[in-house]
């Protein structure tokens, strides 16, 4: 059966259009209604940890590192909290849109559990920062407040006229996975045993973040027409070029990089603590994209090629 | 100052879009501030429950009860979903306000991520018991209630004009010890060991709830001043406002039909010792809960007017 949405008006230019949506309750589904996302609800309950206890902090050896390097990752273990904070503080919003449009009861029960999720992620890294010397709460370059803040996830989700399909499509299955790609490698370069067992946890939880937009996306597009398919591929090649490719997750893609942040992670990088350098990202970026494509193109959404001076063409 | 009457119709009204505050990320803390609203957070971690775990309905079934017991008790549990099922969504609203409200302590930001998960498994455990006892019902037989459940706290959650402290009061405080009364009445009055067992869980996380919401209120009191007063005084009022609608009691929604349908219902759960107290019982649990209220939040200079209900009286 086609589900049935309640959609606000699009075209209106009204900001916070989702928002006005009435609060109508009923009829009130509550079972499972897509299966593939309340099982990862269900694995989600399944695999709580405790940043406070999961991680064996005493085995942390300060020592083992340079005044130097512990204040890098005390600058880069600060960045991943605030990274981790800002899906606190705008990703709620996309559980909010799921039940003001009458979507499907699985997606906002999934939900809850992401967003406490990324709760122990940010309280997990900002004990590891902790741990090396002290959380900053606040960048050390004033001027990097603005490329850490925000993509602009909360004011998409309230937007009538960004369809959650095209939110999902851009910023789960793309923007969430290529972050999750990187981890991925981070993790395998990372020689700090607590450092590694720190990302281990994140990642644990971050599959089924990126799960939760494939199968969504596998879900929905059957019943999506050619021309809301193509809102979803607009939305992700703007994701990749304006955002991805401008350096929001790697500073080094910036028109403008940072290159204090640069140095510090690289530091990082060589301690083992946790950060990765250009040379490491460079060629995930190329197939991460790849994949994404691959991915998406039987979902009839067809990416094109990309440039950067600092990637190459047609990648 | 605006007038609490004119906030709400600000709140309510879709005229005009909702304005949402304007966060100022950093500085970010995101260490403790508050120990007794983190020990419930710690304490949220390490409580966890899973209303799927097979243990709890350990193999039984309700085929002893007569399918006249059955089929109320599976719309008594199933009305029960639909009053938990909203709060997923308002926890996370409240969420994304306190991250957007400058300074707020990152203790309450966690418990709430929190109070959404545990809202999360009162919807799936109530719904739970539905189809145990005959299967979920999706819709009210009572048009009253229905509009007494699509009361827009989302909005009120989020809108820049609205205290986020009023719904600190009206939500996590006055309506939250009202739902623990009734709940622990409830609990009290059932003899049926798998429903008692559903019941007592729930009850945990509810009165980690109330905890954390007047702990809240504690930690801010303080700095409040006289015009604040009014509008939290204001919201405590709409809250109990909303509960003589009928919101939770049922025998206080406007006669007819649909109420007869749930106060017959209900009563008959209460007999068996399903998950129910009497209704006649029900309402004086209310009057106790909302005087309990009105006597805590006198210290904090806060106060809540007689409500007055068409047939019960006043409260």
């Amino acid at each position: 059966m086609t589900p049935t949405y309640t959609l606000a008006p699009t075209g209106t230019g009204r900001p916070n259009a989702v928002l006005d949506l009435p609060d109508r309750q009923f009829p009130r589904s509550i079972g499972e209604t897509v299966g593939p996302i309340r099982e990862l609800y269900r694995r989600s309950k399944q695999r709580e940890w405790n940043a406070a206890t999961a991680v064996d902090w005493a085995a942390f050896d300060p020592s083992s590192y340079t005044d130097d390097q512990l204040f890098a990752a005390r600058q880069y273990w600060s960045r991943r909290a605030w990274g981790e904070y800002g899906a606190i503080s705008e990703s709620p919003a996309m559980a909010i849109r799921y039940q003001m449009e009458r979507r499907e009861p699985d997606l906002v029960f999934f939900w809850t559990m992401r967003t406490h999720e990324e709760v122990r992620h940010a309280e997990v890294c900002q004990r590891m920062a902790d741990a090396c010397g002290g959380y900053l709460t606040e960048p050390v370059t004033k001027a990097l407040e603005g490329s850490v803040a925000t993509h602009g996830v909360r004011s998409m989700s309230f937007d009538a006229d960004t369809p959650l399909e095209a939110l999902v499509a851009s910023l789960i299955c793309c923007a969430e996975v290529i972050a999750f790609d990187v981890f991925v490698a981070l993790i395998k370069i990372t020689t700090d045993p607590v450092a590694k067992q720190v990302l281990k946890l994140i990642m644990r939880d971050e599959v089924r973040h990126c799960d939760f937009g494939w199968k969504y996306l596998e879900y929905r597009v059957p019943d999506m027409t050619a021309a809301e398919i193509d809102v979803c591929r607009a939305k992700v090649i703007w994701m990749i070029e304006e955002i991805e490719l401008k350096g929001y997750h790697s500073s080094w893609l910036s028109e403008a990089p940072d290159l204090a942040e640069i140095e510090a992670d690289r530091l990082v990088y060589e301690a083992g603590l946790g950060a990765t350098v250009e040379e490491i990202e460079r060629p995930l970026m190329i197939e991460s994209i790849g994949r994404i494509r691959e991915r998406m193109a039987p979902l009839g959404i067809e990416l094109p090629m990309f440039d950067h001076p600092k990637i190459g063409q047609g990648f | 100052m605006t007038e609490p009457a004119d906030v709400e119709a600000i709140v309510r009204s879709r005229s005009a879009p909702v304005d949402l505050v304007v966060e100022h990320r950093f500085p970010l803390g995101l260490t403790p501030t508050l120990p007794e609203i983190w020990d419930l957070y710690e304490t949220s971690k390490t409580v966890s429950w899973d209303p799927e775990d097979s243990a709890l309905l350990a193999g039984r079934t309700s085929d002893d009860y007569p399918d006249e017991v059955r089929g109320a008790a599976a719309l008594l549990w199933s009305r029960r979903a639909w009053v938990e099922f909203p709060g997923m969504a308002e926890s996370e609203a409240l969420l994304v306000r306190f991250c957007l409200e400058p300074a707020r302590e990152v203790d309450a930001k966690y418990c709430l991520s929190c109070r959404a998960v545990e809202k999360a498994r009162a919807t799936d455990a109530c719904r739970i018991l539905a189809d145990w006892f005959s299967g979920y019902v999706d819709d009210s037989p009572s048009a009253d209630l229905v509009e007494a459940l699509e009361s827009d706290r989302v909005r009120w959650a989020l809108h820049a004009e609205a205290d986020i402290d009023a719904s600190v009061v009206g939500l996590l405080c006055v309506e939250a010890l009202i739902d623990l009364r009734l709940w622990e009445a409830t609990v009290d009055a059932t003899t049926d060991p798998t429903v008692r067992r559903f019941g007592d869980q729930m009850l945990v996380d509810k009165r980690r709830q109330v905890s954390f919401g007047w702990a809240y209120l504690d930690s801010r009191a303080s700095s409040f001043e006289d015009d604040k007063r009014v509008a939290l005084s204001a919201a405590a009022d709409r809250t109990v406002r909303d509960e003589l609608r009928g919101r939770r009691v049922s025998a206080l929604l406007p006669p007819g039909p649909g109420r007869d349908a749930l106060t017959l219902a209900q009563d008959h759960v209460a007999v068996v010792g399903a998950g129910a107290v009497a209704t006649a019982d029900e309402v004086a649990v209310l009057g106790l809960a909302v005087e309990e209220c009105r006597r805590s939040l006198h210290p904090y200079g806060l106060s809540l007017s007689t409500a007055s209900h068409p047939e019960r009286g006043d409260f």
